[in-house]
């Protein structure tokens, strides 16, 4: 055998770290049955070639527990509240925020409205929002073992995405002025994001716990 | 309409393979050279049949020193018996094309 391994075979070695990787959890025999496959062929071309389809594997049989963790019911509200969400904020973007402050608001609204806590928007976004992070967190407990990695990731990615895309789409906004509204209105984008992750974090902990205790009745 | 489990043409391309040396344990690689099946496709199946108690496996040391053992699989006899299933199916299919043409 060679002192210093080819190219190939390095990364051949690391698509199987990989593979190995994804599966350790749920399949962790399997996932060095593949590494082992892998060490084993002496051929770097075939050793890299068969790595690939390790990573392909690892990852249909990833896809495949979710598909069994995603029943039709908890498939369908995550629909519902998605689309709910995206109505909702359709609607207030062009309406009441385009024209003025709904009326109800006015008594509400403190001095300096650019660092205020708009109660109106936290509440018709940030309950939404919340929601699909539990939804995300309770699915996502499946997958991975541990919350603290994806928290965040999750979180922001959820508050940052929807709305953005929306603005883009409704309003024609630029990424500039996007940016800028953002910075108006961090009181609420904090607050909306750490209720965002604290339904992340507590949906995660309970499916978890859930899953575990039916674990072991069974 | 559904298919029926392990009716696809890699499955019974696997199990035709796995029932010609019913008694040997073979290796992945092996498998994947002798089906044609890339190991996307192979370890798939080897862990559909494997959760279905129709494939055994099993650890087994390297013929060369230095190298890490290798998991190897055969048959079980629910699973034999499934091959074996196939292979007639297979056949009479075979015959029926023929009578057909």
């Amino acid at each position: 055998m060679n002192a210093t391994p080819t190219l190939r075979r390095r990364l051949a070695q690391a698509l199987a770290r990989h593979a190995t990787a994804l599966l350790l959890h749920h399949r962790a025999e399997w996932a060095c049955a593949m590494r082992a496959e892998v060490h084993s062929i002496e051929d770097d071309g075939d050793a890299l070639r068969w790595a690939f389809g390790c990573v392909q594997a690892s990852y249909k049989e990833r896809l495949s527990k979710l598909a069994i963790y995603f029943p039709g019911r908890e498939l369908l509200t995550a629909i519902v509240v998605t689309s709910l969400f995206v109505s909702l904020w359709i609607y207030l973007d062009s309406h009441l925020v385009a024209f003025a402050m709904p009326g109800w608001y006015a008594g509400l609204a403190p001095a300096d409205p650019h660092l205020s806590l708009h109660l109106w928007a936290f509440l018709a976004l940030g309950v939404p929002e919340a929601a699909l992070a539990a939804l995300c967190g309770a699915a996502l407990s499946n997958v991975v073992r541990s919350a603290t990695v994806v928290t965040a990731s999750l979180a922001l990615s959820i508050w940052i995405v929807t709305p953005f895309a929306v603005d883009m789409l409704v309003n024609d906004m630029s990424f500039a002025s996007y940016a800028e509204s953002l910075m108006l209105f961090w009181p609420d984008i904090a607050l909306r994001l750490t209720l965002a992750s604290l339904a992340f974090v507590l949906a995660f902990r309970y499916a978890t716990k859930r899953r575990s205790s039916i674990a072991a009745v069974n | 309409m559904a298919r029926p489990p392990n009716a696809s043409r890699q499955t019974r391309d696997l199990l035709a393979v796995l029932l010609e040396q019913p008694r040997s344990w073979r290796h992945g690689y092996e498998l994947s050279k002798e089906t044609g099946l890339k190991s996307g496709t192979l370890y798939p199946l080897l862990i559909r049949l494997s959760d279905q108690g129709l494939l055994d496996s099993r650890w087994k040391d390297s013929d060369r020193p230095g190298r890490p053992r290798r998991h190897v699989y055969r048959l079980t006899s629910a699973g034999l018996a499934l091959a074996r299933e196939q292979a007639e199916l297979s056949v009479s299919q075979a015959g029926r094309v023929a009578r057909g043409a």
